[in-house]
């Protein structure tokens, strides 16, 4: 027994990463770039306007992103990564910290946020116009309520999940098998349909309800040290991760007929659709 | 002094006197005036826009352009300046703002000619109408009541100009006559009632 718990401590004391090694690093700072694609079932026309049929497929994306690695303790560390994706703010965010059990296993929890583009909302809304609402208007002009810009949403969740790691003097692999739980932040389109012909308008504003989806996020890194001066490491790291949603996109949709004050509410249940992000980066790491 | 050092001394100090004298002291204060006058004008809404009309409209799209100011409608205000010298450099101009005098109560709308049976000639039809303010080339939202249109009018105030504008619409088919005309009248909060008649308008399908 004493034995056994002589081997437990031994095996709970095993450091992580480069903080193994003699030369154990306390921070680490990774400069990295690398592509995004995003992928969206478009499902067939329901009874009600679907949302996320107007999600923007995304083709390979570049970012470039920082990734700052704080470990306070041989077990526990934590990090932070920023990315620029397609504009020239750091939109997408992730923090996580992590708990190392064993020297081959341990848990990590996190929070993060990125977001995407809508696209054709506006087509999408007309084609279906006809269809989707109350059909109290004929041959209507449709114009948005707002000046027209590409609309874009926000998802942020957290996650939760176990690390599996595999480490060498010089490498060190890491597989995280995240799941988590996510939802989108609100928002809102708003249309006007003029009748041709008559006075009669319209206005009827889709404004998301906050619809959480479970999530499956699973990622890996492949580090590799290649040089070591003084204090100052540097190494090569390969990132990459699959996030996979059933997105749901509820919404309420309200009519306004002549007036403002003139009101008809509607909560409208979308469907659930296969949302993929892909990523791969490729960066190098100073560590000190 | 080199000539070329003068030089620019003598643009910086040209460019120092300019920013300074082109700052304003406006004079913030709203001035009063009274409706005297209402102008009513046939209007196309027919299409996405209003534009304007002859006087024949779509019997299904009835609407008006109603202006309705003081005497001199689209007077634009003197640009008050502060600095008694260097007037002509002067870049800024001051905005004058204009309100009410006395608020709107309310505003009616009566239909000078039959329409039916149920509306015969004096047939206040004020509920039937919806205003909007004009945004011309612009498709703009929803209407308002006229109560809504009267409570913004009495709110805003009016920059550089002593007229509102505004559309009013009616919202379905009254009649199946070929000849329409309404009078507009505006009961101000001192009693006055100030009228304006549209001219004769010509229905067609």
């Amino acid at each position: 027994m004493g034995k056994l718990l002589i081997a437990a401590f031994f095996v709970l004391s095993a450091q992580t990463g480069w903080s193994n090694s003699a030369d154990s690093t306390k921070y680490e700072l990774t400069v990295y770039s690398g592509i995004r694609t995003i992928l969206c079932d478009s499902l067939p026309a329901n009874t009600d306007l679907d949302l996320a049929n107007t999600i923007m497929d995304e083709q390979p994306t570049a970012y470039i992103g920082l990734n700052l690695n704080v470990n306070w303790h041989p077990k526990f560390s934590t990090a932070i990564d920023w990315l620029i994706i397609d504009s020239y703010v750091f939109n997408n965010f992730r923090l996580s910290a992590q708990y190392n059990i064993t020297e081959f296993f341990g848990l990590r929890a996190g929070y993060y946020s990125f977001d995407y583009f809508l696209q054709n909302e506006m087509d999408y809304f007309i084609d279906n116009y006809d269809k989707f609402f109350t059909r109290t208007i004929t041959n209507p002009y449709i114009y948005e309520d707002d000046n027209f810009f590409q609309d874009r949403i926000k998802d942020q969740g957290f996650i939760l999940g176990p690390v599996f790691k595999l480490e060498k003097p010089r490498f060190t692999f890491n597989l995280y098998l995240n799941w988590g739980i996510t939802r989108h932040d609100k928002y809102n389109l708003s249309f006007v349909a003029k009748e041709l012909n008559t006075n009669k308008k319209q206005k009827i504003v889709l404004e998301t309800t906050k619809s959480q989806s479970p999530i499956f996020f699973p990622e890996f890194n492949l580090k590799y040290r290649f040089m070591q001066k003084r204090r100052l490491n540097l190494g090569l790291q390969i990132h990459g991760n699959i996030y996979y949603q059933d997105k749901i996109m509820n919404y309420e949709k309200t009519v306004y007929e002549w007036t403002d004050s003139n009101i008809d509410r509607l909560l409208v249940d979308s469907p659930r659709h296969r949302f993929f992000k892909y990523e791969i980066d490729i960066g190098i790491i100073f560590a000190w | 002094m080199k000539r070329a050092q003068k030089i620019i001394l003598f643009v910086l100090l040209a460019f120092t006197v300019r920013l300074i004298i082109s700052c304003c002291d406006c004079n913030n204060t709203v001035e009063a005036f009274d409706i005297t006058q209402v102008e009513i004008y046939p209007i196309d809404n027919t299409g996405a826009y209003p534009q304007s009309a002859n006087d024949t409209l779509y019997r299904k799209a009835i609407a008006f352009e109603i202006q309705v100011g003081d005497n001199q409608l689209q007077e634009f205000a003197i640009k008050k300046n502060s600095f008694s010298t260097f007037n002509e450099l002067k870049a800024c101009e001051c905005v004058m703002s204009y309100k009410l005098n006395y608020s709107i109560d309310s505003i009616t709308i009566i239909t000078n000619r039959e329409l039916s049976f149920i509306y015969p000639a004096k047939s206040d039809l004020s509920d039937k109408f919806y205003a909007s303010k004009i945004n011309w080339g612009n498709p703009g939202s929803l209407y308002q009541t006229l109560d809504e249109l009267v409570e913004d009018i009495n709110t805003y105030s009016l920059s550089d100009s002593r007229m509102y504008r505004f559309l009013v619409v009616l919202d379905k088919i009254y009649t199946n006559s070929d000849i329409v005309s309404f009078t507009f009248t505006f009961h101000m909060s001192n009693g006055e009632k100030i009228i304006g008649l549209s001219p004769d308008i010509y229905l067609t399908d």
